[in-house]
This record gives structure tokens, sequence and C-alpha cells, in this order.
């Protein structure tokens, strides 16, 4: 870690800290992994998101495509700055309401800010990928999720819906953490 | 969680479905234009949150961090509206709202802290956010701050700061980081959460064991080094490793016990006086008190997280599974092929039990009472025998005298500890044959059943140990001379045993199943799983040992953390060496069903809560009895010659009434019986009123659930109506007479009417 305590001043980390949730040390370490996952590597190297998915954190993740589509801003290369944000969504103290926010985007596999019965299949197929359900069950899934959340009954889940009903489960806040 | 009840209302919504469904995404462009401008979906909820904020005015900087974030939502930018709109455009809409909510452009620190936490709290990436802030300081118009309101300012700008710091170095000193995140890792977060546990138990001992060492264990020792006695007696210092494990020999004269502890005053400094008994009493006092609030306002937290920010009622087993169903934290591939197979299997079993509707049969319910009440008798059965085992132990050894072997004394701490190291596995066993539907009932009567066990097993000890301080020398020639010492002397044992014994267990089971597995039955067996309900209890029980044996043994808190550190350690090696056998095959999926992943993270924490505290109230209730009723041994100890140990805090009165009258009665209000009983009933009606308060509020919600279902309808109806419209369908469709609750409004809509104009 010596070197990269020369690479930010004092003011730009404090200016980090502004905006992210994370504390001076998180993001010498964030920075640190970000070097090591290509060669010849600096603070302004834009990587290719496909990197991001190697990442030992996100390897096993059944949604790290979403992931790195959602925190690379043209949608092909992910930077440091992009890193720290995703870190900083994920780390012990964002508060709840980042946290849906960012699990919102992620589900939304159609992007158009509704999560449909097609994005609930998607994230049910992605998290039994190993051993899918079949038809019949899927359909019951689905409609008796949306019958539960959906609550001006438009067949979408629109995020204050979304919000309404994840919030009251117990794990999504503890289980959405990656630590590095 | 039998919580997948069918909402009535939405039944009625059923049939509607599709036909809303083939609305809403119809293509049609005026309903999409309009759906896509509606002020729902561009949510800007600054303005209002302030309003409330402003409202309760110094509310704001009492309010927890939690509070605080949950009453200033973020401001969404939809990730349409962003592909649509210029960047340009939506920081300037971002700024004029922040500008147009006066509770941050006041000038004020506190504004500007608002302003940035709003501004922090946007889900949006790091470039925008940084334009919006320097746009946002750019405009905010700073008032002309005094001298005073510049003092006011530069004063919190630097607490913020050094606040930061204080955070920063916190979490670089943050314990064991790296071996937790490995176990989370491979195991993810139900292990996570015993390994937590167990750091937040050390760090909980660390200050309190400061506490006890520096004003008793530390001034005694000065007191004797400058006395210039020998710390350690000449005699009989023939130390065998046995004393380790026994506590006595030479030990019992040490200051490891409280025998040895003077009653007076001591000089541990030459010219100071320290009055030892006070400061003995004082100290364990506040021990406990100190504990008392740290696990009270934990467990207060931790309840409120799992059970009332989490609404039961509303939370659905489907949508925790699949939204909330991936552990984030896992990283091995192991784990995760077991977590999806997990999540497969807990869908599927959720699944059946929605179509097969609960209705079982008569003989099947009775059948399973039936079961319960056996297996409950069967518990109860083994509750009392080892507690008469317990007892015919003491009593035989009590009748003996004092022993000479040393096998003899160790019989009971040996027994006791095996009792409460195999009884919870048992109990675990019989919770499962019970066949509850959710797993988590089962697990709590175990909890529960587990703490009861070792609570009758520790009541009855103490009962035999205390009675050698009631023995009186003029009927039973056999006294102890210093009870105390042996009550110290036997909870070091336990604690002793404790560790050994599971150290033990833990690699016998883990050996015996690698043995065999390499052996022969592979296939069937399962592996042994980190049973997390066990492990957390051996923890609760620990403690509970160390808080008995404190009032006695004022080092016992120390070597209760150095076990601690060494449990860390071995549990941490035996979970990865033994435990990361990936159960690949259906077959053993089905046995290897984990405890792990029943757990959900925040109710854990809230179970491990509650049995420590009911463990420290049952180690408080113990020495309550030594301190209140017990006589001390007349020839040691810091209360010798006293009537009971609560005698001091008379003579404390008394002393304070003669130099300084009002801490004297203070101090013998807070201590009268009528005062205490008096805070107790506040304090249950407090508890009501909040219980009252939720329930009520609980009703609200549910109302207002209605309420949106009903406009949710309202919209469909309006959206219908304005297509027809637009497509210059003007002969009334069939479904404006359906709705009879809408007739009168369909009159009204019809002769207000405005002709289209094409």
């Amino acid at each position: 870690m010596g070197s990269s305590g020369s690479v930010f001043s004092e003011e730009e980390l404090t200016a980090y800290q502004d905006v992210t949730y994370l504390t001076s040390q998180q993001i010498l370490r964030v920075y640190e992994r970000f070097t090591q996952l290509a060669d010849d590597v600096g603070r302004d190297t834009r990587l290719p998101k496909r990197l991001i998915s190697e990442l030992p954190e996100l390897r096993v993740n059944p949604f790290r495509d979403r992931i790195a589509d959602i925190f690379s801003p043209d949608g092909e290369s992910i930077g440091f700055e992009d890193l720290l944000d995703m870190m900083s969504v994920f780390c012990e103290q964002a508060p709840p309401s980042i946290k849906l926010e960012y699990a919102f985007r992620i589900y939304d596999f159609d992007e158009d800010d509704m999560l449909s019965e097609g994005d609930i299949a998607t994230v049910v197929r992605r998290l039994t990928r190993e051993s899918p359900l079949d038809d019949r069950d899927m359909k019951q899934l689905v409609g008796n999720i949306m019958k539960q959340a959906d609550l001006d009954d438009d067949g979408l889940l629109s995020y204050a819906e979304f919000e309404h009903a994840v919030y009251k489960a117990p794990d999504l806040i503890h289980l959405f953490k990656i630590r590095m | 969680m039998d919580d997948i009840h069918v909402d009535s209302v939405s039944v009625n919504l059923l049939t509607a479905a599709a036909d809303k469904q083939s609305l809403v995404r119809s293509g049609h462009s005026v309903t999409d234009t309009i759906l896509r401008g509606l002020p729902s979906r561009n949510l800007c909820r600054l303005e209002s949150s302030c309003r409330t904020l402003d409202s309760q005015g110094s509310a704001y900087s009492t309010r927890s961090a939690h509070d605080r974030r949950h009453a200033f939502p973020t401001m969404r930018i939809s990730s349409v509206a962003s592909r649509e709109r210029r960047h340009e455009d939506h920081t300037v809409d971002i700024v004029d709202s922040i500008l147009s909510t006066t509770c941050m452009t006041d000038g004020t620190a506190r504004a500007e802290r608002r302003c940035s936490e709003a501004i922090r709290d946007m889900a949006m990436g790091m470039a925008m956010k940084r334009s919006v802030k320097l746009r946002t300081e750019a405009r905010i118009h700073r008032q002309k701050r005094g001298c005073f309101g510049e003092l006011k300012y530069s004063t919190a700008v630097k607490w913020k700061r050094f606040k930061e710091d204080v955070n920063n170095l916190l979490f670089s000193a943050e314990l064991w980081r790296t071996p937790l995140l490995s176990v989370t890792g491979k195991f993810g977060s139900g292990v996570h959460s015993y390994f937590l546990f167990l750091k937040y138990i050390l760090l909980l001992n660390i200050p309190t064991c400061l506490l006890l060492m520096t004003f008793i264990f530390i001034p005694h020792v000065m007191h004797r080094c400058t006395a210039l006695e020998q710390i350690l007696p000449s005699q009989n210092l023939d130390f065998t490793g046995l004393e380790l494990i026994t506590g006595g020999g030479f030990l019992s004269r040490t200051e490891m016990y409280q025998g040895v502890y003077a009653n007076g005053t001591v000089q541990p400094i030459p010219g100071y006086n320290y009055n030892m008994k006070m400061s003995y009493l004082l100290t364990m006092v506040a021990y406990y008190l100190l504990c008392l609030i740290v696990i009270a306002s934990s467990m207060a937290r931790s309840y409120r997280k799992a059970y009332i920010e989490k609404d039961v009622s509303t939370s659905n087993a489907f949508i925790s599974k699949v939204f909330a169903g991936w552990d984030y934290g896992v990283t091995s591939s192991e784990a995760a092929l077991l977590k999806q197979k997990s999540i497969y299997f807990s869908l599927q079993e959720l699944l059946s039990r929605y179509r097969t509707t609960e209705r079982r049969s008569l003989l099947k319910v009775v059948e399973l009472l039936v079961w319960r009440v056996l297996m409950t008798l069967l518990s109860l059965f083994l509750l009392t025998c080892s507690c008469y085992l317990v007892h015919l132990l003491q009593y035989t050894k009590s009748l003996q005298g004092t022993n000479k072997k040393l096998l003899d004394g160790l019989l009971i701490p040996g027994c006791v500890t095996l009792l409460n190291q195999l009884l919870p596995a048992l109990f675990t066993f019989i919770a499962r044959k019970e066949g509850y539907n959710s797993a988590r009932g089962g697990l709590i009567l175990t909890m529960l059943r587990s703490s009861t066990l070792h609570a009758l097993t520790l009541g009855t000890l103490m009962y035999y140990w205390y009675r050698d301080g009631i023995c009186d020398p003029k009927k039973n020639t056999r006294c102890p001379s210093c009870w105390e010492v042996n009550v110290g002397k036997n909870v070091y044992q336990l604690v002793i045993f404790d560790f050994l014994l599971s150290l033990v267990i833990t690699f016998f089971t883990e050996f015996m199943w690698k043995v065999l597995s390499s052996v022969c039955c592979r296939k069937t067996m399962s592996p042994p799983q980190f049973g997390i309900v066990g492990n957390a209890l051996e923890l609760v029980h620990s403690q509970t040992l160390c808080w008995l044996g404190a009032f006695f043994c004022p080092v016992l808190p120390l070597i209760v953390i150095l076990k601690l550190v060494m449990i860390f350690y071995i549990k941490k090696v035996t979970v990865i060496l033994f435990g990361d056998v990936p159960c690949l095959q259906l077959s053993a999926m089905r046995n290897c069903r984990p405890s792990m992943n029943v757990w959900s993270t925040s109710r854990a924490w809230a179970h491990f809560m509650l049995v420590f505290f009911l463990g420290f109230c049952t180690a408080l209730c113990s020495t309550g009895v030594a301190v209140f009723m017990v006589k001390p041994s007349q020839g040691c100890g810091p209360f010798r010659k006293q009537q009971s140990v609560y005698d001091t805090v008379n003579e404390l009165v008394r002393y304070l009434m003669m130099t300084q009258h009002w801490l004297g009665t203070l101090v013998s209000l807070v201590t009268a019986p009528g005062i205490i009983a008096g805070v107790l009933v506040a304090l249950c009606t407090v508890v009501y009123y909040a219980k009252t308060l939720a329930s009520g509020k609980q009703q609200v919600v549910q109302l207002l659930r209605e309420q949106v279902m009903m406009e949710g309808r309202d919209k469909t109806f309006l959206l219908k109506l304005l297509q027809s419209i637009a497509s210059n369908d003007v002969s009334a469709p069939s479904w404006l007479s359906c709705s009879t609750s809408s007739g009168h409004a369909d009159h009204t809509i019809r002769s207000g009417f405005i002709k289209p104009t094409t």
C-alpha cells in the first residue's frame, strides 16, 4: 500500500469520502485492487467491463454482468471512479435506500425502469441456474410475486412498489454487501 | 414465516389482470406519453421530506443516522429518463430542487452537511454528483455570518473532519478482517454472523476486564509489593500443570480469587489510601451495570431491526427468496453452487406448500400434536434427569467431605460440561423430528431448551456452593474456611473444562467423519455441518459462566478473553478444513440442508442477543443471591466479618451522610426497593404504550395499502377512458356500465365530456 498512498492527495481522498460511503482505507484498498486487474494501470485507465466481472468478489455472482453494465457509464469500460461507486453502494455503511435503488436497477434486465414479469423470471432463472424450475412453477412463482407486490395492479413493479415489498424482507440489506 | 396468505383484495383483481397488462403495454402513443410523464415515475421527494424535517426542527440532530436517511429518500432519476435527456438538464434539475429546499441553503454548517449528504445519497455516478455539488456550491447564497457564526461554522467543520478521522481509524483497526472475509466467502452470511457474535463478545469483555484489572487486581498487587509481602507464597509452590486445570494449589492464595483481598484500606502507593472493600463492591457493580447497558441496548436495537422494521405480516416468502435470496458476500464457486441449490429447494418447498392449501387432514394434525407433546415431555424428562444427576453428584461429594483424590474433584465439572455440550445436540435432533413448518420454530425451541438446561445445571451447582457459605460452624464441623475461593475455583474449572471438551468434541467428530467417509459410506452420510445454533449457545454458556464467576474470581474475564481468541482460530480452521465438502449430489443435498441457509441474518442476531441477555440475567440473579443472602466467610475476602456483602452499602451511606449529606441521601434513595419497583413499573408502562402505538400504525399501513390498490383501479379506469376517447370511440364501451360503484361517476364524465377535436 505504500505507493498508492502517494497517488492521492489529502484533498482528493476527502473529496472521494464526501461523495461515497467509503473510508480512506477502503478507497486505497479499492485502488490497489484496480491496479492489479491488468498491467500498467493508472488512475485514468479505463478497463473493459469483462475484467470487472473477473474480480474474485464478483466471479460467482449470477448478476455480475448486470452489475458491470450499471456501473459503466458508456456501457463498455469501467474506470477507477466507477469501481469506487460500485464499492460504495455495496459497502457496509451505505444506507438501505441506496442498496434498494441499485438492487432494483440490477434486476431490471430490460432497462425500462419497471420490473416486468420477464425481468422477475430472468432473476429466478439466474438464481437457480443449475437446476431450472419448470414452466408451471415459474408462472406460479412470478404470479404470486406480482400479486403480492404490485399494488396499483398494472402488471409492472415500479420502484416504489419494489421498495415497499423488499424493504420489509429481513435480509436484502445484510446480504447486499461486497467486502473487499 | 407462514406468510403466503392470499390477499383478499387482490383476488378480485385477478380476472382483470391480463386485460390491464395489455392496456399498459399496448404501445398506444397517448397512454405511453402520459404514463411516462406521470410525476410518480419522475420522483422528486426532496421538498416534502425537507418540510417534515423543518417542522420537527431540532429533532433532526437527535435522530439516528438510520432515521435520517430514511427521511431523506433519494432523488430518483429513472434510467429511461436519463437516456432521453441530457446530462446538463439533469444536473440543472437536481440543483434547482436542492436550492428550493430552504433547510439546505441557509448557510449554516448543518445545512451544508445536509446538502452534501443529500447529494451523496443520490443514486448517480460520481461524475454527476461532483458536478451537482460544484453547481450547488457556486449558486448557494452564503449568508453573512457574524464573528460568532464564523466560529460556529469552523468548529462544526473541524468536528466533522475529526469524526471522519476517528471513523477511519476504527475501520483500519478492524479485528480479524481477512479471516472473516475468507470464511464468509466460502460459507455465506450465516456462519459470518456466528463469528461476528464471537467478536462482539470479545469486544464486550475487553473494556470490562480492563475495569476489573485497574480497580481491583492491580492496586492489591501493588499493595502487596510495597508491603514487601511475597506475591507467591513460599511454601507449597509445587507448580505442576494441574493447577491450571483445577485452579487450586498455590493459585488459591493469589489475587485470582476473592479470598486474599484485604478488607480495609490498603496503600498501593505509599502514602495514598485506597479502600479495598468499597472499591471491590463498587467496581463489581460498575462491571455488571456496564454489561447490562451494552447488552440491553444491543438487544433492543437488534429486536427493532429484526421484528419491528421488518414487518412480518406483509413480507412474502417468495419475494424474500427471489429478490433478497442471493448472498453477495459469497466468493467461492462451491458455496455459490450450494446457494443456488438451496434457493432451488426452498422455492420448490414454498411452491408445494402453497399448492397444497394448508388443509391437512384432522388425523395428521392430531398425530403431529401428539408427537410434539411427546417430544416436549421427552426434553423435560432429559432436563430433570440432568438436574437430578448433578444434584446426586454434589450430594455424595458433600457427604464425603474434603476429597483427597484429584479425580473426584474433577468429576462434577467434567460431568456438567459433558451434559451441557451433548444435550443441545440431542435437542436439535428432537426439534427436527417435531416437524415444524418453518425450521426457525424448531431452532427457537432448541435454543430455549438448551438455555433452560444451562440455567438448571448452574442453578443446582450454585445452590450447593452457596450452601457451604451458609454452613454454621457450630452444627457442622466440616465447614470450609473460605467458601468464596471454592466457588471461584469451581467456576474456573467449569470454564476450562468447557473449553477443553469443545476442542475434543470438534476434532473428534470431524476426524471420525473424515475417516469414515474415506473408508466407506460416503454417499449416504452427510458431512458434519457447522451448527451455528450449537456453537452460538456454547459461546453464550461460556460468557454466562464468566459473569457468574467474576464476583468471586476477578481474573476470570481475562481468561475468557484468551479462550475466545483461541476458539476463534480453532473454529476458523475446522470450518475451512473440514466443512468445505460440497454437497453436489442431490441425495446428499437433502441431508446436507445446512442450518446456515435457514438463518436469516438479522433474525439470527436478534435470537443470539435474546439468549445472551437471558444468560446475563441468570448470572446476575445468582450473584445477587450471593450479595444479599449469603454470609461472607469470617477469615478471608474483602467482606469478612460482615453479615452480608450488602452491609458495605449501608456503611458507605453512613460515611457519606457524615461527609456529604446530599450524596448519602441520594445513594440511600437509589438503593431503596420502593424506588426500584416504581422505576420498573414506569418502564413497563412505556413498553406497553409503545406496543399499542406500533399496532395502531400497522393498521394504518393496511388501510393505506388498500387505498393504493383502489387508486390503481382508478388509474386503469381513466386510462381506458382516455384511450377510447383518443381513438374516437364515443359510443360507451361495455365495461363502463359494468362497475356499479362508478355508476354515478360515469354520468358526470359523460355529461361534462369535451368533444374530441379531430
